[in-house]
């Protein structure tokens, strides 16, 4: 099984206060449990925003504008791993539903312990989204798990 | 017993080799390894649980109680498996459990003779005094099951998750028929089997085609099938766990969670033995079993053949082993004869009837009836119902989708039975074999009053372990209403509860045990530590560095030598997990000020403030430094360990009791590593690797942003060490370049056990090394800014409390003492010095002083900040030792050092 990380990404954490997934002014973000090439929902009024490194400035611009939103930058927390891994290994390691990650489409569930993301590529690739301090762990978890 | 020439499931062109209590045996693929026992004449395999009776093999399933194996050798062994569910495999190797050294010859049967000594409760009424833990030990021993392995399990366990539309418990002919017509709807399917062959009882009987139905399932591709896989457990929302037997060099087993949209239970029923005295000896089995091991693995288990029976279901297992060529006698107590006894000792040899005969025979096969398998259904919290036609309990009103068919449902075809629940005579009449309940037993329970079947399963142990009730339940509870006059639907039955059949540890833990047991973090400059000596250990989810031993150097003399270090010089602390949390918002001072003991809304700007944070209760959960970066923004740092913990807490606040604030929580622990630059040295070294805040306009406890050494970074002036100290956060991915920026300009690396050693002597408070779980703010000396606070926070209301308010808590102070370091624990006696006797505190943290070059260590001491100067007796382990009560701060009490 191959696991290898996206590089050179800018990716920042958006909550909207009020705690309404409402419209951000400025952003296209989309709705629960759906996901973007440039933006994934995690939650009500939570998402992540992913742009090349090369648009940290122009996002960071666009964030500042942004009404009703908050954010910081995680670029340097979170890891994105490029898995070789059959959509249904991870139904069977995880219980979720295929359709709930396949492209255009993001879910969050707890693996070996550690909060994760999976969602889809453009290219139909599986990511696999976590905290970088936890990579470790899944990867060695996931040598022993299937 | 014999191999038959022809019929049955096996294939006889092949030999399989085995070993059984080190003698060789052969059998052939489709055997189980109590086929292949019995087709090799063993028929003694075991001794019982509590008397250590001989036993032989009494059923071909999952209901066996006797044929209990250890498998395997060295760390692989599994003790406790049935003979009867052990697909035989070239070169298996088996032993018995619970004898020694032999089944044949076990020196522990002389429990036998002592028996009338141990009935049922024994244990509740002797061994009490002095302690019954004086004889636990050797009572479990000569009693109980096989013994674990020593050592770490060598093999691999996994998990797996999987949603159906169906799923089918049980392939037998009930089984697959409503597997195959709930696949005609196109709906998923999953049928799941204990066995290796898929067909149950048509594996043996005749008027279905096992093998037929699976070629008709295979085809379809919406239905999947799980052969040796059992399904132990039915929980909510129809969630099953099963465990499943997996081959090959990969893992040992697969522990699935099952998810279906509906449940066909189609898991049979199982034969009940006679309760008849000597019906456990080798030789005794069910009929059905006997039948099975004809039909299916064409092993005749006796020549001489004496069928017990209470009902028709016998005739055909009659007619099965009469087939293949034994001489059978049929015993029908409907009759008015009885099978009274079982003669023989390590085997039968006889039966003894109630009309004075004695029939000599090498088999008896018997049948009080049939149990329909309704354990899984019990456990989906369905109710059962007693049916007189089958004199058996059946599955009744449902609370989760499930169907449940076949003999399971109670569909046993033309039964006719007269039950005989106990058969009149003398002698051990065994009700559950494998935990040596007999008949008197439950009579015992009876008593003394232990008539409710819940106080009667524990009080004798029925239908616990091995046999779930698979055998014993109907038949006891049964004896029970006889004995107190009630019928089985009044007596009722236990509630089943998972593990259907044993589970083990291993495929209960999966793959999450050894280094994967709990997630650990690492820093992000992790390789960095290792290339500099690094001591590791886990504190909290954290890898972090001990201390850098150098050359030979033990942890301890590292330690303090990397604190003095720290006292004269500049040192590099990773602070990288120290908890990170935005809290933005119109609302975040307000919510800040609910947060924290200290106010966070009069804060100005680029400016930081130490709180403690509350619970409920009023006490101490956490602590940190908080900074206002905006108007409408604060980092929050909490500690390592609480990063997580803290974040929850503030947006369970937040949804579920402060909706009315504008806030939102942003954790950013891991964006940001921070590496503390301390010591007197520390603001000329941070000068000399380039930065651009003006460090003489950058005060204690204040926030600069700027450019580090040429990384974009975040400064606060904050300090755990009594120095003055430069944390520095740059992105995560910059913490090796400035480690090792930092480290070449002379910073020293130093690891938790110096930042320990430097926190004490400035009796600096660490959270849940100092305080536990009844420490307030006043406890330690941080309740001057309450008074003053004008809002609410989280715990205020509990400072109220008598219990807070009482003027011998223990209390936050030093202690001095100039002889020995004193152990933390160590406890500061009462005004008698008494030991036992009551307690006057503790030593919470303790270390030898690199700085005063003596040891010091805070405690928790009952009016600790009115005995200042007092000499206090402490005990701990045996030892006493003295010390002086002081002020916490032993170094710097002014502060100077840190605002320099």
């Amino acid at each position: 099984m191959g696991l290898s990380p996206r590089r050179d990404l800018c990716v920042f954490r958006v909550k909207t206060v009020g705690r309404t997934a409402g419209p951000v002014s400025g952003l296209d973000l989309p709705p629960m449990g759906r996901a973007t090439s440039t933006a994934i929902a995690l939650g009500p009024g939570d998402w992540l925003l992913i742009a090349p490194e090369g648009r940290r400035t122009a996002l960071s611009e666009q964030l500042a504008a942004a009404s009703a939103a908050y954010a910081v930058d995680v670029s340097d927390a979170l890891v994105f791993l490029l898995a070789n891994i059959d959509p249904a290994t991870v139904t069977r390691l995880t219980g979720l539903d295929a359709a709930r990650f396949g492209r255009g489409y993001a879910a969050t569930t707890r693996l070996a312990g550690v909060p994760v993301t999976f969602t889809t590529g453009d290219d139909d690739r599986l990511q696999i989204i976590l905290d970088v301090s936890n990579a470790r762990h899944l990867r060695s978890y996931l040598e022993s798990a299937l | 017993m014999m191999r038959l020439s022809h019929g049955g499931g096996i294939d006889r062109s092949r030999t399989l080799r085995f070993r059984f209590d080190g003698r060789d045996y052969a059998g052939h693929p489709g055997d189980t390894l109590a086929s292949a026992l019995l087709a090799n004449g063993v028929r003694l395999v075991g001794r019982s649980f509590k008397y250590h009776r001989p036993r032989g093999i009494m059923a071909a399933g999952v209901e066996e109680t006797n044929a209990l194996m250890r498998l395997g050798e060295g760390t692989r062994a599994e003790p406790n498996l049935k003979a009867t569910q052990v697909p035989l495999v070239d070169g298996l190797v088996a032993a018995s459990v619970n004898c020694w050294p032999s089944p044949r010859f076990d020196l522990r049967a002389a429990h036998q003779i002592a028996s009338p000594l141990f009935p049922a409760g024994f244990y509740y009424k002797t061994f009490i005094w002095p302690a019954w833990h004086l004889f636990e030990g050797p009572i479990r021993r000569a009693a109980g099951l096989g013994i674990a392995p020593g050592g770490p399990d060598p093999d691999r366990y996994v998990h797996a998750h999987a949603r159906y539309d169906v799923v089918v418990i049980g392939a037998g002919p009930a089984g697959l028929q409503a597997a195959r017509a709930a696949a005609a709807s196109g709906e998923t399917i999953l049928l799941v089997e204990a066995d290796f062959r898929l067909g149950g009882s048509a594996l043996w009987r005749d008027g279905f085609d096992p093998d037929a139905a699976q070629v008709a399932l295979d085809a379809l591709p919406n239905v999947t099938i799980l052969k040796r896989t059992e399904v132990f457990g039915y929980y909510d929302h129809n969630a099953l766990a099963a465990v499943e037997q997996l081959e090959g060099a990969g893992p040992r087993q697969r522990l699935w969670k099952l998810r279906a949209g509906r449940v066909i239970l189609a898991t049979g029923a199982l034969e009940r033995p006679l309760v008849f005295a000597g019906n456990d000896r080798p030789g005794v089995m069910l009929a059905s079993a006997a039948q099975a091991y004809a039909r299916r693995f064409g092993v005749l288990a006796g020549k001489r053949v004496v069928v017990a029976t209470n009902n028709d279901g016998a005739m055909e297992a009659a007619s099965a082993l009469e087939a293949a060529g034994a001489q059978v006698t049929v015993i029908d107590s409907r009759a008015g004869i009885f099978v009274t006894a079982a003669k023989g000792a390590l085997g039968v040899k006889a039966a003894r009837l109630s009309d004075g005969r004695t029939l000599p025979c090498d088999l008896i096969a018997m049948s009080g009836g049939w149990s329909p398998v309704a354990h899984l259904f019990s456990q989906s919290g369905g109710s059962l119902r007693y049916d007189d036609s089958i004199h058996a309990f059946v599955p009744d009103c449902a609370v989760q989708p499930v169907t449940v068919v076949g003999g399971a449902a109670g569909d046993l075809g033309a039964l006719a039975i007269a039950p005989v629940w106990e058969v009149p005579g003398r002698g051990k009449k065994f009700v559950d074999f494998a935990n040596d309940v007999t008949a008197r037993d439950i009579a015992i329970a009876a008593s003394e009053n232990y008539v409710s079947v819940e106080h009667l399963k524990r009080y004798t142990t029925l239908g616990m372990g091995p046999d779930q009730g698979k055998t014993s339940n109907v038949n006891g509870l049964a004896i029970l209403g006889a004995l107190t006059g009630r019928g089985p639907q009044a007596v009722g039955t236990t509630r089943f509860r998972p593990p259907y059949s044993p589970v083990s540890f291993g495929a209960l833990a999966g793959p999450l045990v050894g280094r994967l047991q709990r997630p650990m973090r690492y820093l992000p400059a992790h390789g960095w530590h290792v290339a500099r000596g690094a001591r590791f250990e886990e504190h909290g989810p954290w890898v972090r560095p001990t201390a850098y031993p150098l050359g030979g150097e033990s942890w301890e003399a590292a330690a303090l030598r990397e604190a003095a270090m720290a006292r004269s010089g500049a040192v590099l602390f990773d602070s990288s997990p120290l908890g990170k949390i935005e809290v933005c918002g119109p609302d975040a001072a307000r919510f800040l000020d609910r947060i924290y003991v200290g106010t966070a809304s009069t804060l100005k700007v680029k400016r930081a403030r130490y709180g403690l944070m509350l619970n409920e209760h009023g006490i101490i959960v956490d602590d940190g430094v908080f900074v206002r970066l905006a108007e409408d923004r604060f980092l929050v740092h909490t500690t390592s360990g609480g990063a997580d913990r803290i974040a929850a807490m503030m947006d369970e606040w937040l949804q579920c009791e402060w909706t009315d604030l504008d806030v939102v929580i942003l954790p950013s622990t891991t964006q940001w590593a921070v590496l503390t630059v301390s010591g007197p040295a520390a603001r000329d070294l941070v000068a000399e690797i380039g930065i651009d805040i003006d460090l003489a306009d950058f005060r204690h406890m204040t926030w600069r942003t700027g450019r580090v050494a040429g990384f974009e970074a975040r400064v606060l002036r904050a300090s755990f060490t009594g120095e003055a100290s430069y944390e520095i956060s740059v992105g995560a991915r910059h913490a090796t370049a400035l480690a090792t920026i930092l480290h070449s300009a002379g910073a020293l690396p130093i690891g938790i056990e110096a930042l320990m050693i430097l926190r004490t002597e400035k009796g600096y408070l660490h959270i849940g090394v100092d305080t536990d779980g009844t420490t307030t703010p006043d406890d330690v000396g941080m309740a001057g800014a309450i008074a003053g606070k004008a809002s609410d926070f989280i715990g205020r209301r509990s400072l109220l409390r008598s219990e807070a308010l009482r003027t011998d808590r223990l209390q936050l102070v030093g202690l001095a003492s100039d002889s020995r370091k004193l152990p933390v624990g160590a406890h500061v006696l009462g005004p008698d010095r008494a030991s036992p006797g009551p307690s006057d505190g503790h030593v919470t943290s303790s270390v030898d002083s690199p700085t005063l070059g003596r040891p010091v260590a805070l405690a928790m001491v009952r009016r600790g900040r009115s005995r200042f100067g007092e000499t206090v007796h402490l005990y701990d382990m045996g030892e006493r030792m003295t010390a002086t009560i002081v002020d916490p701060v032993f170094v710097d009490k002014a502060g100077e050092r840190l605002r320099a």
